[in-house]
C-alpha cells in the first residue's frame, strides 16, 4: 500500500484561503466534493477529534482525521496555506500543510491507521516541509509522494 | 503545674497528634457537606481553643503570623509546582488584571461599605485590603471532593489569580497598617511605587532563583532520592526569604519559582511533587488549626452582624462586579465570568493578614480580626457550599473524562525527556477499537499499561483499545506530536 494511491489531483489545493482552523477544515472538506449535509456532518466529526487535542503535530503539519458515515471508502485530501494559520499545533507554530483523512466507520481493508501512520512518517522526513512549500502544481505533490516511496 | 521534659514535649506532641489526626479524619466530611476542607480544620482549631472543648490557651499572634507566612509560602510553592506554564500562559493576562486591579477594586468597594458602617477610611481600607485576595485551594478542595472538573480556562483563571493576588493584598495591608500605626496618611503615589517595586522584584527574583535552582538540581548528584525534595524546599525558602529581604514580594517570588521548577525537567520529579504536596497539606492543616485557636467565639459573636454583612456584600456584589469588569476585555463568556466572580472564596490569607495590625498595636485591630474571621467563614459557607451547584448551573463543568484511577509515573535522577503519559480512549480517536499491533506507533513508543473499568491490564499486541480505556504510553523525547495524533491530549498529572 502506497500513499500515492489515495490522493488525486482534484483533492489537492495549494493555495488555501482560510485564515482560521474552522475555515481551513471546511476548505479541506470541500475538496472531497460531498453534498452540503455530509460536509456539515464531517465538519462536526473533525471538530470532535480536534477537541481531544490538535492534530497539528509540529513542523507546520497537521493531519485532521476522523471516521464518518459520509464516505464509503477511505478519502484523503491535501491543502497548503503558505502563510500558515494557528491550528493550536503541539509546537504552537503556524500550520502550513494539511492532510485530511476520512474513513468509513467500518473498513474491510483496514487502511485508516496505516494511512495515518504513513502520512505521519512522510511528515517527519527532514526535507518535506521545504519541498511542500516549493510545490507549484498538484502533480508535483503526487510525484513527491512517489519519490519518497511511502 | 509545670511539666518537665520529656513530659512537656510529650504533652505538646500528643495534643498536636490529636488535633492533626482529627483534622485529617474530618477532611472526609468535606465531600459530604460540600464545604472547603480548610473550614473544617478551622473548626477543629476553634473547638480546641480557649473557649472550646479543648481549652487550649493560645493568643500568640506573632507566632501565628510566622507560621502562617511559612505555610502560605509552602502552599504557593506547591501550587506553582502543579501549575503547567503552558496552560497558565493562556490566562496570565486576565489573572494578572484580577490579581492587581481586581484586588484594588475589591478592597475599595469593601472599604466603602465598611466606612458607611462606621469605620474610619484608613481602617475601612485596611479591612478591604485584608479580605481582598482569593484562595483557589478552597474552591478546588470542594471540586475534588465532589469529583467535579472545571473547564480548563475557568479553572486556570481561578488558580493563577489566587497564586498572584496574595502579594497585592499583603502590600496594601502592610502599608495601611504602617499608616495607622504611625498616624500618617498613605500617599497613593508612594504606594503605587511600592507595589510596582514589590511585584517587579518578586518576579525577577523568583525567576532568577528558580533558574539557578533548576540548573543546580540537574547538575548535582545527591546520595539519596529523599534529598532532592529537601533541596527544592531550600529553593522555596530562599525564594521567599531573599526576595523579601530585597524588598520584593516573597509570595509572588515563591509562586513564580514553583511554576518555573514545575514546568521543566527535574530529577526525581515524582518524589519532589509528592513531598511538596504533603507539605502543602500539612501547612494548610497547621495554619487553619492555629488560626482557629486564636478565635474567641464570644468576641466573634459580637461582630457577627457586621462580618456577615460585609461577607455577603463581598460575595454577592463586590467580587462579581469586579470580576465582570476585569474579565470584560478578555472575551470570557458571561457564565464563565459569573462563575469566577461567585466562587472567589477567601482562604487563610485574610486571617493571617489580620494578625499584622494586631502585632503593630493598631487600635481596633482585635475586633477587625474577628470581623475578618466571620467574613472568611461566611464567604466559605455561602459561595463555598454552592460550588458544585454553580458549576452545573453555569455550565462550566469540563466535558473531559474523569482522571484514571491508577497513577504510574517515572521517577529518575537524570531525566532524558522520555515521557509516560495517560491517555483517555475516546470513540473519536483513530485508535479506538484497534488492536495494539495495528497502531502505527512512532519509533520507541509503546503502550505500557492499560486501565479498563478500574482494573489494570498488561497489554499485548492483540489487546484492543475500547472507548473508556486509559492507556499509559511511554515515548522518547520528540515523539509527542505523533503520540498525540494517535491518542489525543495527555491527561495532566
Amino acid at each position: 500500500m502506497e500513499l500515492r494511491e489515495f490522493f488525486s489531483e482534484d483533492a489537492i489545493k495549494l493555495d488555501l484561503e482560510g485564515t482560521g482552523k474552522d475555515e481551513i477544515l471546511k476548505e479541506l472538506i470541500a475538496l472531497l466534493k460531498l453534498d452540503e449535509k455530509s460536509e456539515g456532518m464531517l465538519f462536526k466529526m473533525l471538530k470532535r477529534r480536534e477537541n481531544l487535542g490538535s492534530t497539528g503535530i509540529g513542523r507546520g503539519i497537521a493531519i485532521p482525521h476522523c471516521r464518518s458515515l459520509v464516505v464509503n471508502k477511505l478519502r484523503v485530501a491535501f491543502g497548503r496555506k503558505p502563510n500558515g494559520v494557528d491550528f493550536k499545533a503541539i509546537d504552537e507554530k503556524p500550520v502550513h500543510f494539511f492532510f485530511l483523512i476520512v474513513a468509513p466507520p467500518l473498513e474491510v481493508s483496514n487502511q485508516y491507521l496505516p494511512v495515518l501512520g504513513k502520512i505521519a512518517q512522510f511528515s517527519k522526513e527532514p526535507d518535506v516541509p521545504e519541498r511542500l512549500l516549493g510545490l507549484t502544481e498538484p502533480k508535483q505533490f503526487l510525484a513527491l509522494l512517489e519519490e519518497k516511496g511511502v | 503545674m509545670i511539666a518537665v521534659e520529656p513530659m512537656a514535649t510529650a504533652i505538646i506532641l500528643s495534643s498536636f497528634g490529636l488535633l492533626l489526626g482529627a483534622s485529617v479524619a474530618l477532611s472526609r466530611a468535606s465531600a459530604r457537606l460540600g464545604l472547603p476542607v480548610a473550614l473544617l480544620f478551622l473548626l477543629v482549631g476553634v473547638l480546641a481553643g480557649t473557649e472550646g472543648f479543648g481549652g487550649i490557651p493560645f493568643d500568640d499572634y506573632a507566632f501565628t503570623f510566622r507560621l502562617g507566612t511559612t505555610a502560605l509560602a509552602l502552599i504557593l510553592f506547591d501550587g506553582g509546582l502543579n501549575t503547567s506554564w503552558t496552560s497558565a500562559r493562556s490566562v496570565l493576562a486576565p489573572a494578572t488584571v484580577l490579581a492587581t486591579f481586581g484586588v484594588l477594586a475589591t478592597a475599595g468597594l469593601v472599604a466603602a461599605v465598611a466606612h458607611v458602617i462606621g469605620l474610619s477610611w484608613t481602617m475601612a481600607l485596611l479591612l478591604g485590603a485584608i479580605v481582598s485576595s482569593t484562595d483557589a485551594a478552597a474552591v478546588f478542595s470542594v471540586l475534588t471532593a465532589t469529583g467535579t472538573r472545571l473547564r480548563q480556562r475557568v479553572g486556570m483563571t481561578l488558580e493563577v489569580e489566587s497564586g498572584l493576588n496574595d502579594p497585592m493584598a499583603v502590600i496594601l495591608t502592610t502599608a495601611l497598617t504602617a499608616a495607622l500605626a504611625s498616624g500618617h496618611m498613605v500617599k497613593p503615589a508612594a504606594l503605587a511605587i511600592a507595589v510596582a517595586r514589590e511585584l517587579s522584584v518578586g518576579v525577577v527574583s523568583g525567576l532568577t532563583i528558580a533558574f539557578v535552582g533548576r540548573w543546580m538540581l540537574l547538575r548535582i548528584r545527591l546520595p539519596a532520592a529523599g534529598l532532592y525534595p529537601a533541596f527544592t524546599l531550600s529553593v522555596a525558602c530562599l525564594s521567599f526569604g531573599v526576595t523579601t529581604l530585597l524588598h520584593g514580594s516573597g509570595f509572588l517570588a515563591v509562586y513564580v519559582t514553583g511554576v518555573v521548577l514545575g514546568s521543566g525537567t527535574l530529577p526525581h520529579a515524582v518524589g519532589i511533587r509528592r513531598v511538596h504536596d504533603a507539605l502543602g497539606w500539612l501547612s494548610q492543616v497547621l495554619m487553619f488549626l492555629l488560626l482557629g485557636l486564636l478565635v474567641y467565639p464570644s468576641r466573634v459573636w459580637q461582630v457577627a452582624p457586621i462580618g456577615v454583612g460585609i461577607a455577603l456584600f463581598l460575595a454577592v456584589v463586590a467580587r462579581p462586579l469586579v470580576t465582570a469588569v476585569c474579565l470584560a476585555p478578555f472575551r470570557y463568556r458571561w457564565r464563565e465570568a459569573a462563575y469566577v466572580g461567585w466562587v472567589g472564596l477567601r482562604g487563610a490569607v485574610p486571617i493571617v493578614l489580620a494578625t499584622i495590625p494586631i502585632m503593630a498595636g493598631v487600635e481596633g485591630a482585635r475586633p477587625l480580626f474577628d470581623v475578618v474571621f466571620v467574613v472568611v467563614v461566611v464567604g466559605a459557607l455561602v459561595p463555598g457550599a454552592t460550588v458544585p451547584w454553580a458549576t452545573r448551573v453555569l455550565g462550566v463543568e469540563s466535558a473531559a473524562p474523569p482522571p484514571p484511577k491508577s497513577s504510574v509515573e517515572i521517577d529518575v535522577r537524570a531525566p532524558k525527556g522520555d515521557a509516560l503519559n495517560a491517555y483517555f480512549i475516546s470513540p473519536h480517536l483513530a485508535v479506538s477499537g484497534a488492536a495494539l499491533s495495528e497502531i502505527p506507533f512512532p519509533a520507541g513508543a509503546a503502550v505500557s499499561m492499560l486501565e479498563r473499568a478500574g482494573g489494570l491490564i498488561a497489554p499485548s499486541g492483540a489487546t484492543r483499545l475500547e472507548p473508556g480505556d486509559y492507556v499509559y504510553v511511554i515515548a522518547p523525547p520528540g515523539q509527542r506530536g505523533e503520540v498525540e495524533l494517535l491518542f489525543g491530549r495527555a491527561e495532566e498529572h
